[in-house]
């Protein structure tokens, strides 16, 4: 046996070993934009989106018709060299339009999503965190801000302030939040009595660190999945309130406008529909698959 | 400075269910805890072991009495005071799957106390203080940017353990650290736990429903019934002589790992099922199951008396001997 000790060698146990495996700290966050950048799906939903505002600045620069100049000598024009995406019923180009709308529809989309969420995840979270008898007074408030149409809103709005973007903005934030409120505060109420709160709580965390480091990024997955539908519920909506003559008046155009506008000579005329149409659908698309890759990100449940 | 860690006099936790019911949780509980000891706190599920721990940690606050720590009254904080009673005792909690925060890394859970008390001077002293507390459970540095949900239920409870340690407590309340995990690994964290107390001279609340595991690691145990307590002695006395009716029952249900000890033995049965806690009746809590029940147990609760010195119980029977 003595020999066989000689066949053996004794490697010392050293810690290097584990600390090879030992990467440099991340945070949370760079660990979750890590993870978003792995999801080639969700990227492509930015780059898509990327370009989407880039061509909204810089399309109807593009061209030498502006969005307005009505040409009634080339009406209903397919696209050519001229007019890209051919023009309309009046002769104006639709490629200045569909670019001009792009930058109404986004930016009513994203500040409307983005001012609803805001006060929809405020309300609910104060709502949900603080509870007892300030919660029954909000919600019960809620439930009768929700119990009156949107359209009502819209019209009581219009008529105070005129149409235009602001007022449709408007409309948007006084209902768009309650949705986004009432989800918050579930979540609300179920995380502040989770053990990892009450942990904090003892170490002696106060309210706005639990909230801001505990409750916020765990909603945050839920919070982005209900923005991103926001946007193109708000995309529609504003369509639809052009359509009965309450949105935005032209000139002044959107995507809703232009498919609508399309939808009335879509037999004869069909790339008038089309052309929009594709633009709604590819923005709807690019966001939910942006939306579903940053939930995923930010869950490191999920983490590979 | 006395000998006493932890005191609690008359202390009750109410919970309203509905209109005028009253959930007695923990109802006129009388203890101290000494310094560098551990107390064993055993009962049934819902007895109101942890609503004690967690209302002397102050996550409720008290219906009544009084809680005495380190000499200084925290029945009542500031919030000032709370900030500087949690670097002195910190809670270890139940289960190690919802205890920690699934968004953050391990690192940064056990961190949090030191960011919250500011302190560490500069990140690089707070990365050491990190890695030293690691250690100290018994894990890597490289587990440190691990999210929770990477480790095992055991590694779980010890990041647990370790974030309970950062801010250099006195006294800490064990809630059960142990019933969740597995039994292989409730020896571990067992040992871990009288090892840190060795080291850094803790002082432990130790609720369990476990007697064996309660007996191996406390030096005092106490019995829990129904939000009031039974029986307290030192923790020899109380496997050998129990006097509670309570107590003996608990104790005979101990499994044995000799079959002609278990056969030899009498269980003793109780009968009926724990009583609610909403609105219960006047008298001792354990009269309705108890085989030596009188008149005076159904109209007066039993004190907390010392029969022999360090040797409480609250029972009109084993009192008078």
């Amino acid at each position: 046996m003595e020999e066989k000790k000689e066949l053996f060698e004794f490697i010392e146990h050293t810690e290097t070993e584990a600390e090879e495996l030992y990467g440099p700290s991340v945070t949370y966050w760079k660990d979750a934009w890590r993870r978003l950048k792995k999801n080639k799906v969700a990227m492509c939903g930015i780059v898509v989106l990327v370009l989407l505002t880039v061509m909204a600045i810089l399309g109807p620069m593009m061209v030498k018709y502006s969005h307005a100049d009505i040409d009634l000598m080339n009406t209903n024009q397919w696209p050519d060299k001229a007019h890209w995406f051919g023009t309309d019923d009046v002769g104006r180009d639709i490629w200045s339009r569909v670019w001009m709308g792009a930058r109404v529809s986004l930016f009513i989309a994203l500040v409307a999503a983005v001012v609803q969420s805001t006060i929809g995840v405020i309300i609910g979270g104060i709502s949900g965190y603080f509870g007892g008898i300030l919660d029954t007074v909000i919600m019960r408030a809620t439930d009768v801000i929700d119990s009156i149409p949107f359209l009502v809103y819209v019209i009581v709005i219009t008529m105070l302030f005129g149409t235009g973007m602001v007022p449709i903005i408007v409309a948007f934030a006084l209902t768009g939040w309650i949705k986004m409120a009432r989800l918050v505060r579930g979540q609300a109420l179920q995380l502040k009595t989770q053990d990892y709160v009450t942990a904090a709580r003892g170490l002696g965390a106060g309210k706005w660190r639990i909230i801001l480091h505990h409750m916020v990024p765990n909603m945050l997955g839920v919070i982005i999945v209900t923005l991103t539908m926001n946007i193109p519920n708000a995309i529609f909506t504003e369509a639809y309130l052009s359509y009965i003559g309450i949105g935005l008046q032209p000139p002044l155009t959107s995507w809703g406008q232009l498919a609508d506008a399309g939808a009335k000579i879509m037999k004869a005329y069909p790339y008038q529909l089309i052309i929009p149409a594709v633009f709604i659908s590819v923005t709807m698309l690019s966001l939910q698959l942006l939306g579903d890759g940053l939930r995923d990100a930010l869950d490191p449940k999920l983490r590979k | 400075m006395s000998e006493t860690m932890v005191e609690v006099k008359g202390l009750k936790k109410y919970f309203t269910v509905g209109k005028g019911r009253e959930l007695k949780a923990v109802d006129d509980v009388s203890f101290f805890i000494k310094k560098g000891e551990t107390l064993g706190l055993v009962g049934e599920s819902g007895c109101g072991k942890s609503t004690l721990g967690k209302t002397i940690m102050k996550f409720y606050e008290p219906t009544g009495g009084q809680i005495v720590f380190q000499d200084q009254d925290i029945t009542k904080l500031s919030r000032k005071e709370y900030l500087e009673f949690t670097r002195k005792a910190q809670m270890i909690f139940q289960d190690p799957y919802a205890s920690l925060d699934s968004r953050m890394t391990a690192g940064s859970i056990i961190s949090e106390g030191m960011d919250i008390h500011n302190i560490c001077q500069n990140k690089k002293e707070r990365q050491e203080r990190v890695y030293e507390l690691l250690k100290l459970v018994g894990l890597n540095k490289e587990h440190a940017n691990r999210f929770a949900h990477e480790f095992s239920g055991g590694q779980r409870q010890r990041i647990g353990i370790a974030r309970a340690l950062a801010l250099n407590p006195r006294f800490i309340v064990c809630d059960e650290p142990i019933s969740a995990l597995d039994v292989s690994i409730q020896a571990q964290i067992i040992n871990l736990l009288l090892k840190l107390q060795q080291e850094m001279e803790l002082t432990y609340l130790f609720i369990a429903h476990d007697l064996s595991v309660v007996k191996h690691i406390s030096d005092r145990v106490a019995v829990m019934y129904l939000g009031a307590i039974m029986e307290i002695s030192d923790s020899k006395r109380f496997y050998t002589n129990p006097l509670h009716p309570y107590t003996k029952a608990l104790l005979s249900a101990i499994p044995i790992a000799d079959p002609d000890v278990t056969r030899a033995r009498k269980r003793i049965l109780l009968e009926g099922d724990v009583p609610s806690p909403v609105n219960p009746k006047p008298g001792c809590k354990f009269a309705g199951r108890c085989k030596f029940v009188k008149p005076v147990c159904l109209e007066q609760a039993p004190e907390l008396k010392e029969t022999e010195s360090g040797h409480f119980v609250a029972c009109h029977q084993a009192a008078r001997g």
